[in-house]
C-alpha cells in the first residue's frame, strides 16, 4: 500500500449549472519534441445535492510543487462561463472576470444535407471538445490510415447542436 | 474580447452547404503569479444570475492511498468523505500512476498509438 498527498477544494453550482474543472500540466522539456506543451487533466469530483444547488468537491491527485493553473467551465442551459484559477498550497485564487459564451443558434435550412464531419486531432495540438448538455468530452477515435501511413483520428459531431471546444497555448511571441 | 462570427459558405452543385461554423470565439489569459486574480470572485448573490459557481477558496489536504489491488482511495483531511476509484490492474505503484496520469497521461497516449 502506498500513500501520498493530494488536494481538494469545493464549489457550489447554482441550479441548472454544471461545472467541470481542468488542471493544466506542462510537459517536461525532454518530451516536448513528441508531445504538446500543455496537457489537460480533467479533475474527478464527487457531488452532494443541497436543495437546488450542487456542491462539488474536486480532487487534484498530483498537485505541482509550486502552483497549478486551473480552467473552470460552468455549463448552463444556453451558455458556458469560462474562468481560470490557481491552486497554490491551501489557497484557490479565482479570476474575478469570468467570461460567458452564449451558444448562438446554428444556421440551418429545412433541406439540410447532413454529412459526417471528420476532425483529425493533432496530437501536438490537443483540442478538447465538450458536449455542453452532458459536459462529457467528445473523444476522438484513432485509426490507421493505410493510404497515408499515418495515425489519424476523428470525432463524430451531431448536426445542429452546440459544442464547446478549447485549447491551451502560449501567447504569440512567447 | 468576444468576436462573434458565423461562417456559412462553400458552393457545390449550385447548392449552398454549411461547411463550417465558428459561432463564438474567445481568448482568455491565465493568471500570472496571482495577478488579476482575487481570493473570492463571487458571492451568494451571484448564484443563478451569472450562472457561475461559488468557489470555496480553501483547499484541503487529501490522503491518497493505492492498495495492492490497484484501488485508489481518497480521504479528505478532517472529513468523512472517502472516494474510491478502481485503477487498471497493471498499476501497482504511485510512480506508475503518476506516469499514466501523465503526471500527464503522456504514456497513456503513447500506448494508444502503439496499439493502433
Amino acid at each position: 500500500m502506498e500513500t501520498w498527498e493530494g488536494k481538494s477544494f469545493s464549489i457550489t453550482d447554482p441550479k441548472g449549472v454544471s461545472t467541470v474543472i481542468y488542471q493544466i500540466i506542462k510537459t517536461p522539456k525532454e518530451l516536448l519534441k513528441e508531445y504538446p506543451k500543455y496537457v489537460l487533466e480533467r479533475l474527478e469530483s464527487t457531488n452532494e445535492i443541497r436543495g437546488d444547488m450542487t456542491r462539488k468537491t474536486f480532487y487534484v491527485d498530483f498537485p505541482s510543487v509550486d502552483q497549478d493553473d486551473l480552467v473552470i467551465l460552468s455549463f448552463g442551459k444556453d451558455r458556458v462561463v469560462v474562468n481560470t484559477a490557481i491552486l497554490d498550497g491551501d489557497k484557490v485564487s479565482i479570476s474575478k472576470k469570468p467570461m460567458p459564451l452564449k451558444f448562438d443558434s446554428i444556421y440551418s435550412e429545412n433541406e439540410t444535407e447532413i454529412k459526417d464531419f471528420k476532425y483529425t486531432p493533432n496530437l501536438k495540438r490537443p483540442i478538447c471538445v465538450i458536449d455542453p448538455e452532458t459536459t462529457e468530452e467528445v473523444k476522438p477515435v484513432l485509426y490507421f490510415d493505410e493510404k497515408t501511413n499515418e495515425v489519424k483520428g476523428k470525432c463524430k459531431l451531431k448536426p445542429n447542436k452546440p459544442y464547446f471546444a478549447f485549447e491551451i497555448r502560449d501567447k504569440k511571441g512567447d | 474580447m468576444n468576436s462573434p462570427r458565423q461562417m456559412q459558405d462553400s458552393q457545390l452543385n449550385n447548392k449552398v452547404l454549411c461547411c463550417c461554423y465558428l459561432v463564438q470565439q474567445c481568448i482568455m489569459e491565465l493568471g500570472e503569479n496571482g495577478k488579476k486574480l482575487e481570493d473570492i470572485a463571487h458571492n451568494e448573490k451571484d448564484l443563478g444570475t451569472l450562472g457561475v459557481p461559488v468557489v470555496d477558496t480553501t483547499a484541503k489536504d487529501v490522503e491518497n492511498t493505492l492498495d495492492d489491488e490497484g484501488r485508489m482511495t481518497r480521504k479528505i483531511e478532517k472529513g468523512p468523505v472517502i472516494k474510491s476509484a478502481k485503477l487498471p490492474k497493471d498499476i501497482k505503484s504511485i510512480k506508475q500512476l503518476q506516469e499514466i496520469n501523465n503526471k500527464n497521461k503522456l504514456n497513456a497516449r503513447k500506448e494508444e498509438e502503439h496499439e493502433i
